[in-house]
C-alpha cells in the first residue's frame, strides 16, 4: 500500500505524527520520519511471513500484544492478511501472548516471563525440579 | 500429496524420552497411512506466552510430512485423545521448508535465548 501524503485528505482518520508516535514503538516512529513506503514482505527477496518466527512477528504487535495497523507498518494489504493469520497462529500455540498485561521495558518475545517468579505451590516447585533433572 | 506441518505441545512433566516416543508414534501413523516424514524438530521445553491448563511450560515438537489428509486427521484424533498433548496444530504448506525452522535458528545465533535452550 502506498502511504498517503500527509497533507492529503484522509477522511476518517487524519494522520498526525504526534497522534500515533506516542503509543507506538520504535519501528512505527521510524516509518513516520523515514517515510518508508515499501512493504517489508513484498518484493523479490523479502522476508517470508512465518508463524514460527516470533522475532519478526513481534515487530508487528504493540507493547500490549495487539497487532499494528498496516498504515503504521506500511505492510501491503495482502501481506497484512498473511501477517494477521501468522500472529493468530503464533498466539494459539502460545508463542506470542494474546495480551501482555504487565508493561515490559524490553520489546519482543520474553520466554523467561515466569522464570523469576516464585510460586507458593509446592507441587509446581517439585515439577520444575524434576524437569530440570531430566 | 500435500505437505503438512504439525506442531504439538506436550505436558511439561513428560520426560524427553517420552516426548520422543510420542513423536515416533505419530510419525509412524503418518508413514503407515502412506505418508513420508520430511522433518522432525524438538524445540524443547519452552515457556508459554500465557498459561495453558494451569501450566506455564511445554515441550514443542514439529513434524513436517508429505502425507494424505486422512493420515493427518487420524493423527489429530489421537492427539486429541491423548491427555499429554496440550495443544496441536496442523497447517498445509505450499512447499517443503528448507533448514531448521525460525524457532530453532533463533537459538543458535542469539545470546538472549541461550539460557532457555540449556533448560530445555
Amino acid at each position: 500500500m502506498a502511504r498517503p501524503e500527509r497533507n492529503s485528505a484522509h477522511s476518517d482518520r487524519p494522520e498526525r505524527p504526534e497522534a500515533s508516535a506516542d503509543g507506538a514503538d520504535a519501528g512505527a516512529k521510524k516509518s513516520f520520519f523515514k517515510r518508508r513506503k515499501s512493504c517489508p514482505f513484498s518484493g523479490k527477496d523479502a522476508q517470508k511471513i512465518d508463524w514460527k518466527d516470533i522475532r519478526t512477528l513481534g515487530r508487528y504487535v504493540s507493547e500490549r500484544g495487539k497487532m499494528m495497523p498496516s498504515r503504521i507498518t506500511s505492510v501491503s494489504q495482502k501481506k497484512q492478511r498473511e501477517l494477521a493469520q501468522a500472529i493468530k497462529r503464533s498466539r494459539y500455540m502460545a508463542l506470542m501472548p494474546y495480551v501482555r498485561v504487565e508493561m515490559e521495558t524490553t520489546r519482543g518475545p520474553r520466554p523467561d516471563r515466569f522464570a523469576e517468579r516464585s510460586f507458593d505451590r509446592s507441587d509446581r516447585g517439585d515439577r520444575n525440579n524434576n524437569s530440570a533433572a531430566e | 500429496m500435500p505437505i503438512y506441518e504439525t506442531v504439538f505441545i506436550t505436558r511439561q512433566d513428560l520426560g524427553v524420552a517420552q516426548v520422543e516416543q510420542l513423536t515416533k508414534d505419530y510419525s509412524k501413523i503418518l508413514t503407515d497411512m502412506g505418508g513420508k516424514i520430511l522433518k522432525t524438530e524438538q524445540w524443547g521445553l519452552r515457556t508459554f506466552a500465557y498459561i495453558i491448563n494451569k501450566s506455564k511450560k511445554g515441550h514443542y515438537t514439529l513434524i513436517e510430512s508429505d502425507c494424505p489428509a486422512p493420515a493427518v486427521i487420524e493423527m489429530e484424533r489421537l492427539m486429541r485423545n491423548n491427555e499429554d498433548v496440550v495443544r496441536y496444530m496442523s497447517i498445509k504448506l505450499d512447499a517443503p521448508t528448507t533448514g531448521p525452522s525460525a524457532i530453532i535458528a533463533k537459538y543458535d545465533n542469539d545470546d538472549r535465548f541461550e539460557t532457555q535452550n540449556e533448560v530445555a
